[in-house]
């Protein structure tokens, strides 16, 4: 078993079409056996697959909109690039538990594909900021030493004038980013919460403080950073434990570096309960009250979110961070104006945001100019 | 391999049966059956062999306990059968599978099957690989491991699976909650209608309020109010639904207080009789929802005064501030 953070895997099988990559060639330098493979390994069950690294050709298209599209609930309209599929972390509340029918560990190793989808998306609508996350299945650092995937990406994401690359991770693997000519178009971002919920409910991700290190140094390199406390989990020293986060995270990264933070409780599909309880009978994440939502999604109770919501609120005022965007993730209209005195009022409205925010602050992302009306018009 | 040694003569002094650790009994076997084997042999004597297995200086027992138990006659030689005494763990467990296969049939007595292999010395490769499947469990070590979970249930909540036939998925979940409150809920079996889903709808509320009120199963079960409900009069299904009404209150301390709050305040409302004022009770949805029925001109001009009258105005927006 490897420690904390570290990432192990007993097998690596590559597409038969993908063994020239660049991805694939950095592996034979630390794996010597590799298998070649004409179809996916294809392994249901969820801790299995977490061992077997398998290097995917594109098969369709791999840039869609985030899936949460619930008018409801308020998201913010970014986009996902599918090249990543399941983690070798072991998160209770990880929803992947309950929604991969093949579980192993697949990277696209096909990048100038995936690069050239996201250049033709990107002409096709010059006006607009694409925000591109590469985490919506997987992690989007955790195999950076084996795959190299992320640092290809920010080497070509520097070069297009209206994309901003987010990789989001639970990792302390930053190694690879660093020393890039990125221009500051790919912002790094973490999922945080305190010490004692990573140590129960993260399990083999890197501590707090591993990820607060390794943060500075992205920071330090000249990256955007940005933060996730998303999910928020409740515990009975909840208010301390994020108390305690964010005093630590402002110890050791300036606001002004932070270009955006999200906020969010544990959401679940029902039927997770039972999964979660069977994989991670120690996990405590589902211990408070919890109702079902329109989304079919379960959450704390609203009273209770709104709680969280508004000390953690009022901890990052406490700690000048409220200059980024703050935005409440898969959340109502009602919670938003309760905790952040304002509701974007679609997906598209808060994309929008996103682009004003980042171009007043950020000086490479000031171009395009964001139009309220362009993004409210692009259904 | 010869599986079979040979035939042999036996008096039932010579058999280790009462405590015989090869002798597996199912939960789920067939009692009607075995009333006709007793009484076949307390007047013939035994007809079809024992099978046996030399063990050390004895003859364990692994088929035939009914006929044993139900003979008259000590002194009586009984035909049996003597499995190969170098048979390995996975062999002899394969045959003493195949004696009882048609007793396998519920899930509780598959994964005690799979104990009771483990615990003669089947290795875990070979429980996985040659017993689960050959059983239809599956081909997994986690799944060995949930069937020692299962096994490890309280007697009583095992036999009552069994005789319920809950599926091995239902029995895992079960795993979950404490053995105490396991046996405290399965002693309620008369007094509750207790189903597969109403087994796993109580245990997992009780679980959860367990630990919402940091308190332990015998507390809670000891508490006159559970007590009450345990024992009030009506039917097994109606005590389930009181139950169940209870717990969802319990288990939702906030919504609760807040929607007594809400209820408050409409019956403090000087609202017509004939609204309904409705909420979403989750809280989730931020929204009031008020309806009425008028027959006749006079009817409506009656109501929508009422909604007018003084105070409503303040009650709803008291209303949503709580939502």
């Amino acid at each position: 078993m490897s420690g904390r953070g570290e990432v192990r895997v007993d097998r690596v099988v590559v597409d038969a079409g993908q063994t020239d990559t660049a991805m694939a060639r950095r592996l034979r330098e630390q794996t010597a056996e590799q298998e070649i493979a004409v179809e996916p390994p294809r392994v249901s069950d969820y801790r299995d697959g977490k061992r077997i690294l398998h290097l995917d050709r594109k098969r369709g298209t791999v840039l869609h909109d985030c899936a949460s599209m619930d008018e409801r609930y308020r998201c913010c309209n970014v986009k996902v690039l599918g090249t990543v599929s399941n983690c070798p972390y072991e998160c209770s509340y990880c929803f992947l538990q309950n929604y991969l029918t093949d579980t192993t560990l697949s990277v696209v190793a096909d990048t100038p594909a995936i690069l050239a989808e996201v250049k033709e998306a990107a002409e096709r609508q010059p006006w607009r900021l694409w925000r591109i996350g590469t985490w919506e299945l997987g992690d989007s650092l955790a195999l950076e030493t084996l795959s190299g995937a992320a640092g290809e990406l920010v080497d070509v994401v520097a070069r297009l004038p209206n994309v901003v690359l987010e990789l989001k991770t639970k990792s302390a693997d930053v190694a690879g980013l660093l020393g890039r000519v990125h221009g500051g178009r790919t912002v790094v971002s973490w999922t945080l919460n305190p010490e004692a919920v990573v140590k129960r409910e993260e399990l083999r991700t890197a501590s707090i403080d591993e990820r607060i290190a390794v943060m500075a140094r992205v920071a330090a390199d000249g990256y955007p950073v940005a933060l996730h406390f998303d999910p928020m989990i409740h515990y009975p020293e909840w208010q301390s434990g994020y108390a305690e986060l964010v005093a630590a995270l402002f110890a050791a990264i300036d606001p002004a570096q932070v270009a955006w933070i999200s906020i969010g409780s544990l959401r679940f599909n029902p039927e997770m309960r039972k999964v979660m309880a069977q994989n991670y009978p120690g996990s405590r994440a589902t211990w408070a009250e919890m109702v079902l939502g329109d989304d079919n999604k379960v959450r704390y109770v609203k009273p209770l979110r709104l709680e969280m919501y508004r000390h953690l609120r009022h901890l990052l005022q406490g700690a000048g961070a409220d200059q980024a965007l703050i935005y409440l993730c898969m959340e109502r209209w009602d919670v938003w104006e309760r905790v952040l005195g304002r509701a974007p009022e679609s997906r598209q409205h808060l994309d929008y945001e996103f682009a004003r925010s980042l171009a007043d602050r950020f000086p490479q992302f000031s171009q395009p100019v964001p139009f309220l009306p362009s993004y409210l018009e692009d259904g | 391999m010869a599986v079979v040694h040979g035939m042999l003569t036996l008096k039932s002094a010579d058999i280790n049966y009462g405590h015989s650790e090869l002798c597996f009994e199912a939960y789920g076997r067939d009692r009607s059956r075995e009333a006709l084997v007793q009484a076949s042999v307390r007047a013939c004597g035994v007809l079809v062999p024992l099978v046996v297995h030399r063990r050390g200086d004895a003859w364990q027992l692994v088929d035939g306990r009914v006929r044993l138990a139900a003979l008259q006659d000590d002194a009586a030689d009984l035909p049996a059968i003597a499995l190969e005494e170098t048979l390995s763990a996975l062999h002899l467990v394969l045959a003493i599978g195949a004696l009882r296969a048609g007793e396998l049939r519920c899930a509780v007595d598959q994964a005690r099957f799979v104990a009771f292999a483990a615990a003669l010395g089947v290795g875990d490769a070979d429980l996985v690989e040659r017993l689960l499947p050959l059983l239809g469990i599956g081909e997994h070590p986690r799944l060995v491991r949930r069937c020692l979970a299962v096994t490890a249930l309280p007697e009583a909540v095992l036999r009552f699976c069994a005789a319920k036939q809950f599926s091995m998925k239902q029995c895992v979940r079960l795993t979950q909650h404490s053995a105490e409150l396991l046996h405290l809920l399965f002693a309620q079996a008369d007094n509750l209608a207790l189903s597969a889903s109403i087994v796993e709808e109580l245990a997992e509320g009780f679980t959860q309020l367990i630990r919402v009120r940091e308190s332990t199963a015998a507390q809670l079960f000891s508490d006159p109010e559970v007590q009450a409900l345990l024992t009030a009069p009506g039917t097994p299904h109606s005590r389930v639904q009181a139950l169940r009404d209870w717990l969802r209150v319990e288990v939702f301390p906030q919504l609760s207080r807040i929607n007594a709050e809400l209820q408050a305040v409409c019956a403090d409302l000087a609202v017509d009789s004939r609204v309904q004022l409705q909420w979403d009770r989750t809280l989730e949805n931020r929204e009031v929802r008020a309806s009425f029925v008028a027959r006749t001109p006079e009817e409506w001009r009656q109501v929508v005064r009422s909604l007018q009258a003084d105070g409503v105005d303040q009650g709803v927006h008291r209303l949503l501030e709580l939502l």
